[in-house]
């Protein structure tokens, strides 16, 4: 028999007044897999995290967590959840934090402070415990965030945006805090702007639209699905093309900006050499090449447009 | 009992919120201390200023003056003011009212020409004129009683006046000042701790705590304790200052000092909630909590004492919660009634602080999934 799935959301639509948020969305994620949800601002994410949070009653269609629904009291035992926002009380500090969160979720007496110097050392704000949540730095913040959302150790943890504003450093740390959860097997939604952390993060990727999964796979699999198979190639030239370059190139395809000539092509070992050759009977100086696989973000933008949101 | 978490977390929150503390400890001192001040002046003797013109200037005019003159409350202007502002000019019927007029005085009696202390064989009452300021009517009030005094200690028994209720009593009006005062600041207190609700929506942390095990009505409930609690600690302090500074006898009226303060502290912190549940921003609530605060404080009594107001506006004054529980604390510091009798008071505060929570916890419904 198949185990229950972590979360099942089945048909789910949810209106705010005339704007439909979510159009019969449907996800599905196993347990100890790691979803990523992308897609562009308004796409419905938020509203579909805060659905399985319980904190968005769905119009329509269903959310179940390890088979409960969502929003119930077995449920939200169930499921941890880390806003977008800073969900902190900024005049406490990181322990009373740490224990405010974890008396939410029941957590007392001798079991308390146990808990709290976990996700402390998780954290690495050891040192930090007793300052107050707005002396830390940004990326402290977004540390302690994560951690007040797992306290209860959750099968199923939500993280909307977990990254926004943080160094790189404090990237790789949450990063690596991230696969600590998942070591442990839970089960995780993780929607991100960022391609290459959710290419680099997630098992399977569900790609969100307007209100609706317009595609859902492993990168290497949207990839293949939903481009060509074609890889880009760029040249850059030490100078501006002369015009008997650019009109050769343009029998390619090419786009070409300045210096740089962008070229599709879909058998590198032949047309490499072809474009390099129009290149040396032009005598153009061959500054920098590169050839670049399609990933994520092309997949996205293959998918949702070029067009701006907002 | 997990709505005792939220009480928890508000209790860290106040403990490191400096601004907080000087908000509900040190300014409502600061204020009943300056009132407390004011009053103590008032009950403590200050003289009753009052210019004197004797036209009659009559044996029996001057034994009147004189009189007047041994009265330990009034103080006794017999000049007028000259151009350079000394007083070195005899006082007259005219100059006085110019003088009240310009507000250098404020009371003035004429004993006129032809003045007497007794009816005449017409049975005419013998007349004086007090001009008055009556921007000041406790002096003028005050004189007029003063005056009957002296025309009655003509007659061959004496009046004595004695204060039935406050005449044992250790500076009742200072605690019935740091009652008026203390409900106006718990009222304030309260609008401005409750709109930490606002806050929470506003950061995110609502969508989190009403994600985690907390539902709505315990989340409430844990900021009401709070609110209670603390109340009750702020009230107590300022009673404690009063204790210490201006001797208002608090130990002796414990018990129902503290009956009066929890339950009035139920109506106020519940109304506070109420009101931040009412905005949807910071801004409306400051805004909506000083102009309710404000009205209810003027018409409960919080700044004069209803029993001053006119028989309308007293009325009025029943539809705050300033009114029933200072007419509570009045009960207790003043009158010395037993507790029982306060049954009204306790009774309509405890009705009302349900009446608020309850309206807040339903307006408090939009905050919940959406």
């Amino acid at each position: 028999m198949r185990p229950t799935p972590a979360l099942l959301v089945r048909s789910v639509e949810k209106s705010f007044g005339t704007r439909k948020a979510l159009a019969g969305i449907d996800l599905t994620l196993e347990p100890g897999e790691l979803l990523g949800v992308v897609g562009p601002n308004g796409a419905g994410k938020s509203t579909l995290v805060g659905a399985i949070a319980g904190r968005v009653i769905p119009d329509a269609g269903q959310i179940l967590i390890h088979g409960h629904a969502a929003g119930s009291e077995a449920a939200r035992a169930l499921v941890g959840f880390v806003p977008q926002e800073l969900a902190l009380y900024p005049l406490l500090t990181a322990r009373e934090n740490l224990s405010a969160f974890a008396r939410y979720q029941r957590i007392r007496g001798s079991e308390l402070a146990p808990v709290v110097d976990e996700a402390l050392a998780w954290t690495a704000l050891q040192d930090r415990s007793g300052d107050k949540t707005s002396h830390l730095s940004g990326g402290m913040k977004r540390r302690l965030n994560i951690a007040a959302g797992v306290l209860h150790k959750p099968k199923l943890l939500l993280l909307d945006e977990p990254t926004v504003g943080v160094d790189p450093q404090s990237r790789e740390r949450i990063y690596g805090m991230i696969g600590e959860l998942r070591a442990q097997g839970m089960s995780v939604v993780y929607t991100s702007h960022y391609m290459e952390e959710v290419e680099r993060l997630c098992d399977r990727i569900a790609i969100v639209d307007h209100g609706r999964v317009i595609a859902v796979g492993t990168p290497e699999s949207l990839v293949r699905e939903h481009l060509d198979g074609g890889q880009e190639l760029s040249i850059t030239t030490d100078r501006y093309m002369e015009p008997a370059l650019r009109e050769k190139l343009s029998h390619f395809g090419a786009n070409m900006n300045g210096t740089v000539a962008t070229i599709r092509i879909t058998s590198a070992a032949d047309q490499i050499a072809d474009v390099l050759s129009i290149y040396r009977s032009e005598n153009a100086a061959v500054r920098d090449l590169a050839l670049k696989s399609p990933g994520l973000e092309a997949v996205f933008l293959a998918l949702t447009g070029r067009e701006l949101r907002e | 009992m997990s709505f005792l978490a939220v009480t928890h977390t508000h209790w860290a929150k106040f403990r490191r919120d400096r601004a907080a503390m000087v908000m509900t400890f040190v300014v409502p001192i600061a204020f009943f201390s300056v009132f407390a001040m004011l009053m103590a002046g008032r009950s403590g003797g200050t003289l009753i200023r009052i210019a004197l013109i004797d036209e009659q200037q009559s044996a029996a005019s001057k034994h009147f003056v004189a009189q007047l003159k041994a009265e330990k409350t009034l103080q006794i202007v017999e000049t007028a003011l000259d151009g350079n502002g000394d007083r070195n000019r005899p006082m007259t019927a005219a100059l006085a009212e110019k003088e009240i007029r310009t507000g250098d005085l404020s009371l003035a009696l004429v004993l006129p020409r032809e003045f007497r202390t007794t009816t005449d064989a017409k049975g005419v009452r013998p007349q004086l004129t007090l001009l008055a300021d009556t921007s000041d009517p406790f002096s003028s009030r005050m004189t007029s009683t003063i005056l009957q005094k002296v025309v009655l200690g003509h007659l061959p028994f004496d009046v004595k006046t004695r204060d039935v209720l406050g005449e044992k009593k250790r500076n009742p009006r200072i605690a019935f000042s740091a009652a008026g005062l203390g409900v106006m600041f718990l009222l304030f207190m309260a609008a401005t701790s409750g709109g930490a609700l606002l806050d929470e929506a506003e950061s995110g942390t609502l969508d989190r705590i009403l994600a985690s095990r907390i539902s709505m009505t315990e989340l409430l409930l844990g900021k009401l304790t709070y609110l209670v609690m603390l109340s009750t600690l702020q009230l107590t302090v300022t009673f404690t200052w009063g204790w210490l500074v201006f001797g208002v006898d608090l130990w002796h009226h414990l018990d129902g000092f503290l009956l009066m303060t929890v339950v009035t502290a139920i109506a106020t912190s519940a109304f506070g909630l109420l009101l931040a549940t009412l905005c949807r921003t910071r801004a409306q609530l400051t805004a909506l909590s000083n102009l309710v605060v404000l009205v209810m404080s003027a018409l409960g009594g919080s700044l004069i004492p209803r029993f001053l107001m006119p028989e309308s506006i007293r009325k009025l004054g029943l539809l705050t919660i300033n009114g029933w529980a200072l007419d509570g604390f009045l009960k207790v510091f003043w009158r010395e009634e037993p507790l029982f009798a306060l049954w009204p008071q306790l009774t309509v505060l405890l009705l009302a602080g349900i009446a608020f929570f309850t309206a807040s916890r339903l307006l408090a419904r939009r905050w919940e999934a959406s």
